[in-house]
């Protein structure tokens, strides 16, 4: 187990393919983060950030997993641990936001349609 | 060995995660109630793992994956804090 | 399912120790031949064969990973648009599972695919609210995680 596939066309596609999770990665983060800024509503903030950031993160540690298993460094443990658990943590987290906001009476959003919950 | 992927790339995502967290402290000085400030810091904090992971692949070392580690978990724990406060009951439950 | 799992790898580690060599593939050769085992000898354990059970989870696992890319996508095009195209709201859903681990393993997935996010449950666990971002047609998202989510819950864990 060491530099495996670094030979010829193997080392061009696995470069891409390091390179594509990692943009995919980046730019998941950057469009959770401008859901943030731009979404009305801190409900609907919490959707863009939560699933932004959890996926963004995901794939920037797989790209890094694939990084360290052909650079020779081994396969890396530790980021799988931090996927699984970003993957548990996160939306226990926005659930627990959201729900803490709904019982201090943040308002909806003007725009919303309905709201069957009622306070209670 | 860190020749893998050019540093180009490396850079534009170093750039990318940068103007993300920009857009995150936007949020976190205008927000109009506690909560959105906490979710900005968790997803800034979201933002430095990635910043620190970037950084690890060009330097070719494993040796700060543990600060991502530790930056993930104290996150996660932060906002549940933040959330039980704005709740308003105990923050450690006594009567399980 | 964990005597099953237990004997399975009981007998992988007997052959690889039969063969007094401790590598990876031995193992693996050995857990295929307790697999084999395992599936002949289904009558003596009175439950079924348990890797039909951990394909299972396989399935729901990659339906899960699926959901979640989508939900990004969903997000992306959504803060792309230069005017915001949003009619969000809270639904009921009302739930069949029983077991509090279920009950949680629906919210995180309820929460993790495009558009929901689980707000709170009712006291006496029937109802879950939901609170999504375009309430386009309120039947079609019950519909949908009722079909994707939680049969496959049930049938995991029957």
């Amino acid at each position: 187990m060491g530099v495996i596939l670094l030979t010829g066309i193997g080392s061009v596609v696995i470069a891409v393919i390091i390179s594509f999770l990692l943009f995919l990665g980046s730019i998941f983060i950057l469009v959770g983060s401008i859901g943030l800024v731009r979404f009305p509503d801190i409900y609907c903030r919490l959707h863009a950030a939560t699933k932004g950031a959890t996926l963004g993160m995901m794939s920037i540690m797989l790209a890094s997993i694939i990084f360290f298993y052909v650079a020779g460094l081994g396969f890396s443990a530790r980021n799988l641990l931090v996927i699984v658990f970003i993957m548990l943590t996160n939306p226990v987290g926005a659930h627990m936001i959201a729900k803490a906001s709904y019982h201090y009476d943040v308002e909806l959003w003007t725009g919303s349609i309905s709201d069957e919950w009622g306070g209670q | 060995m860190t020749g893998i992927v050019p540093s180009l790339v490396l850079d534009i995502c170093l750039g990318i995660v940068s103007l993300a967290l920009l857009f995150c402290l936007y949020r976190i000085i205008v927000g109009p109630s506690a909560a959105d400030r906490a979710v900005a810091a968790d997803t800034m904090g979201v933002g430095v793992m990635a910043a620190i992971s970037l950084y690890s692949l060009r330097l070719g070392t494993t040796e700060y994956l543990s600060a991502v580690l530790v930056i993930a978990i104290l996150g996660f724990v932060g906002l549940v804090i933040v959330a039980k406060f704005i709740y308003g009951g105990d923050i450690i439950d006594r009567y399980r | 399912m964990a005597r099953q799992l237990f004997a399975n790898i009981a007998i992988a580690l007997i052959w690889a120790f039969l063969h007094t060599s401790y590598t990876f593939k031995d193992f693996f050769i050995g857990f295929v031949i307790g697999a084999i085992l395992l599936y002949i000898f289904q009558r003596r354990f009175g439950q079924d064969f348990y890797l039909r059970k951990i394909l299972k989870v396989l399935k729901l696992s990659f339906i899960f990973l699926k959901e979640i890319v989508v939900a990004n996508f969903q997000v992306f095009f959504l803060v792309i648009k230069p005017k915001l195209y949003l009619r969000p709201g809270i639904i009921q859903l009302p739930i069949d599972v029983r077991s509090p681990l279920k009950i949680v393993l629906l919210a995180n997935m309820i929460t993790l695919t495009p558009g929901t996010l689980t707000m709170e449950i009712s006291p006496d666990n029937k109802i879950l609210y939901i609170h999504v971002l375009d309430i386009g047609d309120e039947e079609a998202i019950k519909n949908d995680i009722r079909t994707k989510f939680e049969n496959n819950i049930k049938e995991c864990s029957k």
